[in-house]
């Protein structure tokens, strides 16, 4: 899962260790985070991917999964990424320290119906900022359309492993990566400590 | 949490999915993402297809711009990709030192019907909101803003690879880039200071001819014995027959005529009133002259303008 983080990089040490600590929990859940705090902010795509997309017209926040943004002092971008992320109906989540109120633009996008569904706004404390972010991924996870295998990846597999999915999908309908998608599924069913990490129980 | 609101003047200049002039407020509206950026009020400029767009619409739309000058902080001006490059070329030279952004944008589907509703959707709504962004930058020139690139308008030409680019433009004439966010490249952006200058007129009463065997110089001089100036789309050709030169020479010796091509070696010496432009897009050749004829008919004059460069149209080879 590939998430942009965006967050004001003038902002005080104090909040910019708070900016450390939600890379570091989304990077715990197995997030590739990409950021303007961070200054090669691409390390998710390889050089032929960005040429790609950069020939497409397409814009890179396109291709993450979620948009989070930490809006205590929110950054001239931050609505621009935010309409942005709308247009291509990615999950945002808004979030700011315990006593800072939802800019009146955001609740004016919270209060539309078309918006309101991608839109989530928090107020954070130390204790809850990592169940925020875990329930978001969640959130991001289970949403509708999502369950449909969208992510490409690239495996390469030997000779041995061919041969075997072969013969393991021959007179089924399933294609061998149909196969490999339904083990992986009941490996993550099984996995204890995983769906325990996922429901925070730890 | 402030963020400075902008005031955005969105000049409508094509049918927008058979949308009424009515309804344009609404259709605004059903965008509440524009609103979180910048404030946005709609002018309607012109209600048919973008094919339908002549230079006097040009005209209307510099003039509506013009007007609202001092009361918006940039426009944003939606058009169907038919005839665009000659709008937003146009608009570089009627509204020359301009002080305040003017970005055409749009989508490839405006005014054509499509079952890909959404996808359509998806590409205006995300154009707009990247040309209304532009807005919050030094940007001082006429722009187009389609797909992840804002561009020159004077030097942009049509791409046919079928991406969300649809136009395309020489290195040096690409002035702002989406990755994450927008980023403008200020060191190439014209920088501008004063008063924004509105020019009211084009001069619309020239013959547009391409080069071809069948062309005969006699049809030609009786067809434009009131013309005002001519232009020659000579393609791949690298000279002229020789039919014409004798006809620029003697009959039009005082019209100027500009051949438009990037392989013409011919040097057409002797013929003062003959330039040939291979640094210009096609579009910008035509608005360029069309404006040039405007402020001189005297050939000498005509061609030294042509040379020069006005607002940043001429194509500077490596």
């Amino acid at each position: 899962m590939k998430i942009y983080f965006a967050a004001d990089n003038q902002a005080e040490e104090k909040l910019q260790k708070q900016f450390s600590r939600i890379v570091d929990i989304l990077n715990k859940a197995g997030v590739v985070v990409m950021s303007n705090l961070i200054q090669k902010n691409i390390k998710g795509f390889s050089s032929q991917d960005l040429e790609k997309i950069g020939q497409s017209g397409e814009v890179l926040l396109e291709k993450m999964d979620a948009l989070i943004i930490e809006s205590t002092r929110m950054m001239p971008e931050s609505g621009y990424l935010i309409a942005l992320a709308l247009t291509h109906k990615k999950p945002i989540l808004c979030i700011a320290p315990v006593g800072n109120p939802v800019n009146n633009n955001l609740s004016h996008l919270q209060r539309d119906k078309d918006t309101a569904k991608f839109l989530i706004s928090k107020n954070y404390t130390e204790n809850n900022l990592e169940k925020i972010l875990n329930d978001f991924l969640q959130t991001i996870e289970q949403e509708e359309g999502r369950q449909a295998p969208s992510i490409k990846f690239t495996l390469r597999v030997t000779p041995r492993i061919e041969r075997y999915l072969s013969w393991k999908i021959n007179n089924t309908n399933l294609t061998k990566a149909d196969y490999l998608r339904n083990l992986i599924e009941d490996i993550i069913d099984a996995d204890i400590k995983y769906q325990k990490f996922v429901r925070h129980d730890y | 949490m402030i963020l400075k609101r902008k005031k955005v003047c969105l000049l409508v200049c094509s049918s927008i999915f058979g949308l009424h002039k009515d309804k344009l407020n609404d259709w605004v509206k059903q965008m509440p993402e524009l609103g979180i950026i910048a404030d946005i009020e709609p002018v309607f400029v012109f209600s048919g297809n973008s094919i339908d767009i002549k230079p006097e619409v040009w005209i209307k739309l510099a003039q509506e711009i013009s007007r609202r000058m001092s009361q918006y902080d940039g426009f944003v001006v939606i058009h169907g990709v038919d005839n665009l490059l000659y709008t937003a070329s146009a608009l570089s030279f009627l509204l020359q030192n301009l002080i305040k952004p003017v970005v055409f944008t749009g989508s490839k589907y405006i005014g054509i019907e499509t079952e890909k509703k959404d996808s359509k959707n998806i590409e205006i709504k995300a154009n707009l909101i990247n040309a209304v962004q532009v807005i919050n930058y030094e940007f001082t020139e006429v722009g187009l803003m389609f797909g992840n690139r804002l561009l020159r308008a004077s030097q942009a030409s049509t791409t046919s690879d079928g991406s969300l680019n649809i136009f395309t433009v020489p290195d040096a004439g690409v002035l702002g880039r989406i990755d994450f966010s927008f980023r403008i490249f200020d060191q190439v952006v014209i920088k501008n200071t004063g008063k924004a200058k509105l020019f009211n007129k084009l001069e619309a009463n020239i013959e547009i001819l391409n080069l071809v065997p069948v062309i005969n110089s006699k049809m030609l001089a009786k067809k434009n014995i009131d013309k005002q100036g001519i232009i020659i789309n000579a393609g791949g050709y690298q000279s002229l027959p020789e039919d014409l030169i004798l006809f620029f020479g003697r009959a039009a010796r005082n019209t100027p005529v500009i051949i438009w091509s990037d392989k013409f070696l011919s040097p057409i010496l002797g013929l003062k009133n003959i330039s040939v432009i291979n640094n210009l897009t096609w579009e910008t050749t035509i608005t360029k002259f069309m404006w040039i004829l405007t402020q001189t008919h005297n050939v000498k004059k005509v061609k030294g303008l042509m040379a020069r460069d006005i607002v940043g149209e001429i194509i500077y080879s490596k």
